[in-house]
């Protein structure tokens, strides 16, 4: 019967099995003992002040080119362009911050939810903390985003006072406000899956954007759909497939491909063909991506 | 979107350049003040409490072992060299910029651009 299971199982599902090495190996390029290209961004979230850091990450370098008043165009090139190619993707695949939360989930600890509108929060947090602070107040500005960024007390912060303390200097402790969010984020990362990424994360709040978008996107074949829950009950991050193909939240973990009828697929898979087939669908069916601007709110 | 993305990605890449102005220290010359220039009064002179042509009198020693009077000792007094700080405004790429703010080394400054450091740049962001 195992055996049955696995020979049926799409090729995206045994992907999905891989993420976690995908992941790991991702680390590897994000934090490059021998590199230091800060020139550039990377898509992720990964504070350029880690020591291993390979290249600036986009939030900060948002932020700070906010506070000097100009605009980053390479930093907003990279994240559209790795967005409207990966969408979410890139949280779920690439991220070194979201493959930390993910390793402190697995800890086998009663896991809950957090409510779909808590995803909104991102937008706020984007537009408050990376853009609005320091654009007004600049980056000496406490409410500065790096300031607060519990990946730069993770990757930066506490590394920095732990070698200052082995080197026997006076430490430097992070601020207060950054400890108590990090520390808020390593517990609460303990009960609910990825806690930042899905309630506050700047970077996600941009990648969720495109994930309606992008090359690559999650199709429900509401044909094969036997509302069965399945999809709804692998996904930990949204609300499931059925209920939105390519939610805010998804992090395109894959996990509901285990479910036949929730397949990967990119624009390249519209073929003529292939589109006048998903029009007549669509014609009887509802939408199975669905654009965030037609998205009916939520309660 | 991929295509404003990948031009924007060009466009600060290629030709997105800043203004940014930064402390150097530069070395000018200064011509001494006027009284350096001009010869000093005869010595051995009535302002000394001596008549003139005293044998002993500095500048009247035995040619060839005492020297020669001091406004004739040396060259004419050389331009001084004093090290100053100027700001220089240079012009950067992006991705300059992009590495400058990693850590923390610009700031805006009425209006302008301003590089936090000068020489060495610091190894950490200070946030």
């Amino acid at each position: 019967m195992a055996m049955a299971k696995k020979k049926t199982a799409s090729f995206t599902a045994r992907l999905a099995r891989l993420r976690y090495s995908v992941q790991a190996m991702f680390v590897a390029v994000w934090m490059a003992p021998i590199l230091r290209v800060h020139t550039a961004c990377s898509p992720v979230f990964h504070c350029y002040s880690c020591p291993l850091a390979t290249f600036a990450c986009p939030i900060g370098v948002i932020a700070n080119f906010s506070a000097l008043h100009m605009f980053p165009f390479l930093a907003v090139g990279t994240l559209l362009v790795a967005g409207m190619l990966l969408g979410g993707f890139v949280c779920g695949w690439i991220c070194p911050f979201g493959l930390f939360q993910d390793l402190l989930g697995r800890i086998p600890t009663p896991k809950f939810t957090l409510p779909g509108w808590t995803g909104y929060f991102r937008f706020g947090v984007l537009g408050l903390f990376v853009l609005a602070i320091p654009y007004w107040f600049g980056e000496d500005h406490p409410l500065f985003f790096c300031r607060l960024c519990p990946a730069g007390a993770l990757e930066a912060a506490y590394p920095n006072t732990v070698a200052l303390a082995l080197a026997g200097e006076p430490l430097v402790w992070p601020t207060t406000v950054k400890t108590i969010i990090f520390v808020a984020f390593l517990l609460l990362a303990l009960f609910t899956w990825r806690p930042w990424c899905t309630a506050l994360c700047p970077l996600g709040a941009i990648y969720s954007l495109c994930n309606s978008f992008s090359f690559l996107f999650i199709r429900v074949n509401r044909e094969e759909c036997g509302d069965c829950g399945m999809c709804k009950s692998l996904c930990r991050y949204g609300e499931g497939p059925t209920q939105r193909a390519n939610d805010l939240r998804c992090i395109r973990c894959l996990d509901c491909t285990k479910c036949r009828s929730v397949s990967l697929s990119s624009v390249l898979s519209r073929s003529p063909r292939a589109r006048a087939a998903l029009d007549r669908r669509d014609s009887r069916s509802e939408p199975e991506t669905v654009s965030i601007l037609d998205r009916p709110k939520q309660e | 979107m991929l295509g404003l993305g990948i031009g924007s990605l060009v466009w600060g890449t290629n030709h997105h350049v800043l203004e940014i102005y930064e402390e150097q220290e530069i070395e000018i010359s200064i011509a001494p003040p006027p009284e350096m220039m001009l010869p000093p009064s005869f010595p051995g002179g009535p302002e000394d409490g001596m008549e003139p042509g005293f044998p002993g009198a500095p500048g009247f020693e035995e040619p060839g072992f005492g020297g020669q009077p001091p406004f004739m000792a040396g060259p004419p007094p050389e331009l001084q060299k004093v090290k100053q700080l100027v700001w220089v405004s240079k012009e950067e790429p992006e991705s300059r910029a992009v590495f400058e703010v990693t850590i923390g080394g610009l700031a805006l400054v009425e209006g302008e651009l301003q590089r936090t450091y000068s020489g060495a740049p610091p190894s950490l962001c200070p946030t």
